[in-house]
């Protein structure tokens, strides 16, 4: 899968970028929310990993901007070190598809956010055959 | 009727109304009063002539003479009734023609009396009697007369005086009309020169916006060139690369020369006044035009009299290009022989310097009557010469002009076939004369290494050069000095001046200047402190000691000392002497590494040329195509070291970004990120404007890109100290350094966390784990720097970002502790309130130098040796 991450902490976008090509995702990694709706437009993404806490232009912000923008919205995740209560919210009131946590080991990030692609998948899925 | 013609036509109307009221009221009245004094002078006459006719008949009682004296009278036409009373009042006899009562008339005959009585002049005249009491004769004349001929005279009057109103009516409005279209002819004479000075200012700023339009892509072009030359050529290539920068090069100083033009003539030039060395700025431009002079095999002389000040106050730049051009055109118009620049004193008063520049060739000379018309725009002596010499034929219009805004006068001898010489003179200020403000914004920022043995001398010395805004380092001896400045040129942060105290022991001031003048990486002026009262002047030059100074110091002239060395060696500074291309190789920065940089640039040339000069230099460039999407990128990415903004720009232009930037920076009590304008603009109050915008430096295109990277350097590492070894330079703020206290052995990091980064590395990244070790060090230490000033400033906001951050960095990278405490600091700043912030973050401190030692370590086994918990 083609994936774009934008975190405003270099370290964070590292390590999640690293992960997800460790299990042979293209990955483009992007330390700005500045111009990623046309970044997206351009790339062609399958999924969008989008930090919820960046200066100026929070990530639930950017989904709906994704949204309007992009004639074929992709996925877009969450990851945050928010309380998952707070998270979970966010993405009921965005319309976001899921989030994964963030500052936690590479592993359990990738196993989640795995495990929200595949309920996605399966939700497309159902909807798409009903 | 217009207002004007009215104004001209009524003093005139008005005149004519007297005249001609005089006429009707003063005339006729002067008429009666002559027609009066004829009846009178008549009446008188034939009174006393009856009055003696009929005295004898009274005396012997002859009526019948009597009578016919009356009768006689009586003949006269105007005369009404006459009448001979005797003394007692009796009428003795009497001619009545209208029928009054003669006797009630007055007769008193004590003397020739007369009245105008009931419409009659009424004359009372003595008939004498030889014996006995007098008679008396009384006669009345008509007054009709008169009264017809003074009506008559006034209505002549009348009549003359309406004519001389209508004659004046006619006059002034015939002068009115007049008037009126002089007017009308001035006033179109006016809207035609508004017209005009409209359509030339309209020229002006065409060619101005035209000029800057040309030099943006000119910036691509030459930008791009300079790129591509430092790339891997081959020899041909190279020379073709070397072509399109030289062609692009003259083609810009023509466009210089437009922009330069046009603007002296929308009268938008200003000076940009400072100190500067007359001296190396004529050898400068020796220097600089020495190799057209050797290629043509011409000898170029530079002589500046000895008694001309090395500082003085003036426009070095724009007198440097008077210069270049005078002597420029000496060497293109001369083909043998010689061009000597020769700098006297004119003349010199308290404050001002007056120097005579003589630029001398050898050449074609110039025609006498070609002599006037030499500083006129757009000629060239011979217009045939152009195709032969080139140029656009402004160079001596602009060096006019630019002679004359210096306030001096500029000329020139010629003969043909001998030689010319082209002369100016321009006052300058002395250096003494700058107020010690000036003097001190001067000073700003510059950084010092103050070295003296004696700690109290060298803490005052810092101290006084502090509160001048100099940042001051100290060492105390020569050993310690070159330590310093080796630091300093590490860190790309070079002094700009060195203070040496001459009695040190183990090696005094004169030796250690000697050491450094050696370094050719040390550019920094020497200034040596000495109590010595005589000093062998030359060598100390020789020793490189720009200046020297009494001891014990007076701040007064230290401050003049050091603006004087600070300023002649900005001016001498390689971005503004392009030709110095020597020296500028040598103050290339090193590579900026980390760097990180916010460009605002429209110009989609220039952006790319931007990238690839951060890619040359390594520093991590974000570009923006205005200045809006400059304010939000500093807003939601708010670490950038240094901002390049371009001052023109669509939707928001860099100083009204640079403003909002500033207003919000103040407002959530952030640090200042420093701004370097980018202008197209080579003016005078250019700088002042960018400064007074809110910015720290700035740059003009086309961009020198060594001059850019040095200043992103400055500027970028003074915002942001570079990670890894301690600064040596230790800003005010003292940014935070994580204080080194060994670390608790275990649970500093959750190591299934730092197994599996590790095992992220691939043959592709193989140091992914020591690179993001380095990049989370980088950035927590600098989030650490940010928190200690947040909290010092009690901004709740701010704590609460950073620690966010922190937070979010440490736990990516396993640090479970460091995570937890930042945690605790973003719920506490989250609150709003700061208290007790300080001591979290003291604990947060020792945990991360622990956690980033035992990444560190962990970076370089192969395996961690805890297992996982």
């Amino acid at each position: 899968m083609k994936i774009m991450v934008v975190d405003d902490d270099e370290t964070t976008l590292r390590i999640v970028g690293a992960a997800l090509q460790s299990r042979g995702h293209t990955v483009i990694e992007r330390d700005t929310a500045l111009g990623t709706t046309l970044a997206i437009l351009r790339e062609k993404p399958d999924i969008v990993v989008l930090d919820v806490l960046m200066p100026g232009l929070a990530g639930d912000k950017l989904a709906s901007l994704i949204e309007q923008e992009t004639r074929s919205p992709p996925i877009v995740l969450f990851h945050s070190s928010l309380p998952v209560e707070e998270l979970a919210a966010l993405v009921r009131s965005s319309g976001a598809a899921g989030y994964v946590p963030k500052g936690v080991a590479p592993r359990v990030f990738l196993d989640r956010f795995e495990q929200v692609v595949s309920t996605i998948r399966r939700e497309a899925a159902g909807r798409s055959s009903p | 009727m217009p207002a004007i013609q009215v104004r001209a036509a009524l003093p005139i109307a008005l005149v004519f109304a007297l005249l001609a009221a005089i006429e009707v009221l003063y005339f006729p009245g002067r008429t009666e009063t002559a027609h009066v004094r004829e009846l009178r002078a008549k009446a008188v006459a034939v009174s006393e002539l009856t009055a003696h006719g009929a005295a004898p008949g009274l005396e012997f009682d002859d009526l019948s003479s009597v009578k016919e004296q009356l009768e006689g009278a009586a003949r006269d036409p105007e005369l009404e009734y006459v009448a001979v009373l005797t003394s007692s009042g009796a009428v003795y006899a009497s001619i009545d023609k209208v029928g009054v009562d003669v006797a009630k008339l007055p007769h008193v005959a004590d003397h020739t009396t007369d009245a105008v009585v009931g419409g009659h002049l009424h004359v009372v005249t003595p008939v004498s009697v030889s014996a006995g009491s007098p008679g008396v004769l009384v006669a009345g004349f008509s007054t009709e007369n008169v009264v017809l001929q003074t009506a008559e005279s006034r209505r002549a009057a009348s009549l003359i005086g309406l004519a001389i109103l209508a004659v004046g009516l006619v006059v002034s409005a015939w002068n009115g009309r007049a008037v009126q279209r002089v007017e009308n002819l001035l006033e179109e004479n006016r809207a035609a020169r508004r017209v005009a000075e409209a359509a030339s200012r309209a020229k002006s700023e065409f060619l101005a916006n035209m000029s800057h339009e040309l030099r943006t892509p000119m910036n691509g072009v030459l930008g791009m060139a300079s790129l591509l030359a430092g790339t891997e050529l081959s020899a041909r290539q190279t020379r073709f690369v070397e072509a399109i920068r030289r062609s692009g090069q003259s083609l810009l100083s023509i466009i210089s020369d437009i922009l330069d033009f046009s603007k002296i003539e929308s009268g938008k030039l200003e000076l940009d006044v400072t100190a500067f060395d007359v001296g190396s700025l004529v050898e400068d431009v020796g220097e600089s035009l020495s190799v057209q002079a050797q290629e043509k095999g011409l000898e170029l002389i530079c002589r500046v009299a000895p008694d001309v000040p090395s500082a003085l106050r003036g426009d070095p730049l724009r007198l440097q290009q008077v210069l270049m051009n005078l002597v420029g055109n000496a060497i293109k118009f001369t083909t043998r022989g010689e061009v000597s620049v020769h700098v006297t004193v004119e003349s010199s008063t308290d404050r001002d310097t007056s120097l005579r520049f003589r630029v001398t060739d050898t050449g074609v000379g110039i025609a006498k009557e070609k002599l006037g018309e030499l500083f006129t725009a757009f000629m060239q002596a011979d217009t045939s010469t152009t195709r032969v010499y080139g140029g656009t034929g402004l160079g001596l219009a602009i060096s006019k002009r630019l002679v004359e805004l210096m306030r001096g006068v500029i000329g020139v001898d010629s003969q043909p076939g001998v030689g010319s010489t082209f002369w100016f003179v321009v006052p300058f200020g002395k250096v003494g004369a700058v107020s010690a403000a000036d003097q001190r914004a001067r000073l700003r920022g510059a950084r010092a290494l103050v070295v003296d043995d004696n700690a109290t001398n060298r803490e005052f010395l810092v101290e006084v050069l502090h509160s001048w805004g100099i940042h001051a380092d100290q060492a105390d001896g020569a050993d310690a000095a070159l330590a310093r400045i080796e630091e300093a040129l590490e860190h790309r942060l070079p002094y700009d001046l060195l203070l040496l105290d001459m009695h040190m022991p183990h090696r005094d001031g004169m030796d250690l200047a000697r050491a450094i003048v050696k370094d050719a990486r040390v550019e920094a002026p020497m200034v040596l402190l000495t109590s010595a009262i005589d000093h062998d002047g030359d060598a100390l030059r020789e020793a490189g000691i720009r200046a020297w100074l009494p001891k014990p110091l007076r701040q007064s002239s230290l401050l003049e000392t050091l603006t004087s060395v600070l300023s002649v060696g900005q001016e001498a500074c390689p971005e503004d002497n392009p030709g110095d291309a020597g020296r500028a190789e040598q103050a290339l920065p090193a590579r900026l590494e980390g760097v990180r940089v916010l460009a605002a640039e429209d110009n989609e040339a220039n952006q790319q040329v931007l990238a690839g000069v951060a890619e040359y230099f390594g520093f991590h460039v974000t570009i923006v195509g205005n200045g809006r999407d400059a304010l939000d990128a500093v807003q939601r990415n708010g670490d950038f070291d240094v901002v390049l903004m371009d001052c023109q720009m669509p939707v928001m232009d860099g100083y009204r970004a640079t403003h909002a930037i500033r207003e919000w920076e103040g407002r959530l009590g952030r640090p200042r990120v420093p701004i370097i304008a980018v202008t197209a603009h080579a003016l005078a109050g250019e700088r002042d404007k960018v400064l007074d915008a809110g910015m720290d430096d700035y740059i003009t295109k086309p961009i020198d890109f060594r001059a850019l990277a040095r200043k992103i350097a400055e500027l970028g590492a003074r915002g942001a100290p570079p990670a890894g070894p301690a600064s040596a330079a230790p800003g005010p703020r003292g940014v935070g350094e994580p204080t080194r206290q060994s670390a608790p052995a275990t649970g500093v990091l959750d190591l299934a966390v730092v197994e599996q980064l590790r095992e992220l590395a691939s043959p592709a990244r193989p140091t992914f784990f020591v690179d993001l070790v380095e990049k989370f060090s980088a950035d927590a230490r600098g989030t650490v720097g940010r928190l200690e000033d947040a909290i010092r400033r009690g901004d709740a906001r701010a704590v609460r970002e950073l620690a966010h951050f922190l937070k979010g960095g440490s736990r990516s990278l396993g640090a479970a502790r460091v995570g937890a405490l930042s945690e605790e600091l973003e719920l506490l700043g989250k609150t709003g309130h700061t208290a007790g912030a300080r001591e979290l973050l003291s604990r947060i401190e020792p945990e991360l130098a622990a956690a980033l030692a035992e990444l560190r370590a962990g970076s370089a086994n192969p395996l961690p040796s805890n297992p996982p918990p």
